[in-house]
């Protein structure tokens, strides 16, 4: 007999590689190329939005995220705009990360052989009892990557990058170009792109695609940016114009931007709130290298602090919050980690570890006792 | 529209009769709520809405507007709503690229790169007419901005942005009309700190948004000050603080302290 009962189709409006819906709204998430920072956002960087990242002091953990990035463009077949002032971009894009692929799938099912051709012992009740997957075979969102090595350059050519050298424009002329001038130059390149390429969301081609933006160390001095000043003195409002231009572009695109722009340089804290307005996402990147902090025994576990400073609410009344604003990050060989910041426990002899007397030699003898050092000492 | 936030404004549709301006402050916490909650009330209440967004797109607002009972693209169609994308025109004018289809906003900007408030001005003068010729002078026509600072950030000066809202409160008042506008306030900011502080005198309601001094908090998601400014009585300004917390589809207003996971 026939029945009627068919399994519904789902309607799905868009599929497009290496991108998913959110949970929290209608948002199409794409990876930010680091599993953990996904996670804290949301699921992912919503398309159409601004990740604005606050360098560190020297600027190593931001480039590597925004390598990240890059290499999670290549991973998904992402066309990529790359654009920055201070390395060459083709000098970035050869020196991503290699990607560990190594299908978790066989990897868990090769051990689950070895493990059930064992007899049980213990447990032998449960011998009999059908396996199940514990990895689900879903489409991989976000990979891995084994920085100890570079990216094969197979890969690397399957990629549809276009390059933005900003800077000198020719040897000949070594005036600078302005910071406004460069900045128009960006926008209008990337409105280009955007254009030609069909990524505006009123366009119609027959195959989907995302665009990503890198942009590196976006109003460094090498931009021509002086902090938001004017040579006068006045307030330069070309980067606010920058930031207000791309966002009206990318909101009516599928497109995402990811920015790393060093704060630290800029001593008018008005101009860094007002830069953080005009983007949707902003993180800071602390790292601990050359910092008191290095050394503090409470951070021996990671490389820097993780600061989120604002998540976008897109489409919907209220963000998404993580536990935490306040995190910590640590880099391994083959994984880059943000998480909570946890305390290490209270093992050493010394009780209050900053309240420790760093030179015990300048202490005057205690008047009674023989000057030792046990805690029963009056 | 949250009916917590209108009990706690003393809002109701007895204030539709005279007209009102309303200036809105945020400060390190996100105000967009209170414009999501005016955008319904007024639109409920059959007003005809001129909203100038300069800082999220029409899709953002149709979306959580849909979450609330307001379906912002039929009344886009039927006229009582009349959204202007103030980020795309506002961003157009600064971008030096040929511009298709025609943006008002182009005359803003003078060829060497002055920007005028006056044009601004004009400009939103014509939709609040085409507004209020819509549908009859018997609907209360209602003005709103959510983020007059992003003209700051862009490069006008305080003192010209000043006068544009000296204008508007002027042409709202004329018409009986409703006006409200929204800032971002920051104490390291002169120049916002400027606009904030004039919007705080001179609007007859002023809202404060803050976040918590302590941080952020899952239950308590900021604090709510509330200013009604009395001209006519000699009594003071009744400045209330109050505390709130956002959930999917409403907003949950309090005394300080009273989170209910507190008690």
């Amino acid at each position: 007999m026939a029945t009627s009962f068919q399994k519904k189709s789902r309607g799905k409006g868009l599929q497009i590689s290496g991108a998913k819906p959110s949970l929290y709204n209608n948002q199409l998430l794409v990876s930010s190329g680091i599993p953990s920072l996904d996670h804290l956002l949301g699921g992912g960087l919503a398309v159409g939005t601004v990740l604005l990242i606050e360098e560190d002091v020297f600027g190593n953990y931001s480039r590597l995220m925004l390598k990240y990035f890059c290499a999670e463009a290549v991973m998904t077949g992402h066309s990529m705009l790359l654009a920055s002032a201070d390395l060459s971009p083709d000098q970035l894009l050869s020196d991503l990360p290699r990607p560990i692929i190594d299908d978790p799938v066989n990897a868990d099912e090769q051990t689950k052989e070895q493990y059930f051709d064992e007899h049980m012992k213990i447990a032998w009740r449960y011998t009999n009892l059908p396996k199940f997957q514990s990895t689900p075979t879903t489409v991989k969102f976000g990979h891995y990557y084994d920085l100890s090595k570079t990216m094969e350059e197979d890969l690397l050519k399957t990629a549809n990058a276009e390059m933005i050298k900003i800077g000198i424009n020719n040897a000949d002329n070594f005036s600078m170009a302005t910071n406004a001038s460069n900045y128009m130059a960006l926008i209008e390149k990337i409105q280009n792109k955007i254009e030609m390429e069909h990524f505006s969301t009123s366009s119609n081609p027959e195959k989907r695609n995302i665009l990503r933006i890198a942009l590196h160390s976006i109003g460094s001095p090498l931009w021509g940016e002086n902090g938001g000043l004017l040579p006068d003195g006045e307030y330069d409002p070309s980067l606010s114009r920058f930031l207000l231009a791309l966002r009206a572009i990318l909101r009516s695109a599928f497109a995402v931007c990811v920015l790393t722009l060093p704060t630290h340089l800029m001593c008018d804290q008005a101009f860094v709130n007002r830069i953080e307005r005009l983007c949707d996402t902003v993180v800071h990147v602390d790292s601990f290298a050359g910092s008191d902090k290095e050394k503090n025994p409470a951070f021996k576990e990671y490389h820097g602090l993780f600061n989120i400073k604002k998540l976008p609410s897109l489409n919907t009344l209220m963000c998404h919050m993580p536990d935490s604003l306040d995190l910590a990050f640590k880099l391994r060989r083959k994984k880059f980690t943000i998480e909570k910041l946890h305390l290490p426990p209270e093992l050493s002899d010394s009780a209050n570890r900053s309240q420790e007397d760093p030179d015990k030699r300048i202490k005057p003898e205690s008047g009674c006792g023989n000057g030792g050092n046990s805690k029963l000492d009056f | 529209m949250f009916t917590d936030v209108n009990n706690v404004l003393n809002f109701s549709k007895e204030l539709l009769s005279s007209s009102l301006s309303v200036g809105i402050c945020e400060n390190k916490c996100d105000s967009s709520f209170l414009f999501h909650h005016f955008l319904s009330f007024y639109l409920k209440n059959e007003c005809n809405v001129v909203f100038v967004s300069l800082c999220q797109s029409f899709g953002h607002f149709n979306c959580v507007s849909s979450k609330l009972g307001n379906n912002l693209t039929k009344l886009r169609e039927e006229n009582k709503l009349i959204f202007v994308e103030g980020v795309k025109s506002l961003s157009q004018c600064f971008t030096y690229s040929k511009v298709k289809g025609d943006n008002q906003w182009q005359s803003c900007i003078l060829a060497n790169g002055e920007f005028l408030v006056t044009a601004l001005f004009n400009i939103l003068k014509k939709h609040v007419e085409t507004a209020q010729n819509a549908t009859g002078s018997s609907h209360k026509t209602v003005l709103v901005i959510d983020s007059i600072s992003t003209l700051l950030d862009v490069g006008v000066s305080a003192r010209d942005t000043l006068t544009l809202v000296q204008y508007l409160r002027v042409l709202m008042t004329d018409i009986k009309g409703h006006l409200i506008l929204g800032c971002a306030e920051n104490t390291t900011d002169e120049h916002a700190l400027l606009l904030s502080s004039y919007l705080c005198h001179s609007m007859d309601l002023n809202i404060q948004v803050h976040g918590l001094q302590t941080g952020y908090c899952r239950d308590v998601h900021g604090q709510l000050i509330t200013r009604w400014l009395q001209p006519f009585s000699r009594e003071k300004t009744a400045v209330r603080s109050w505390q709130f917390k956002l959930t999917d589809k409403t907003c949950a207003v309090f005394a300080a302290g009273m989170s209910s996971a507190v008690l």
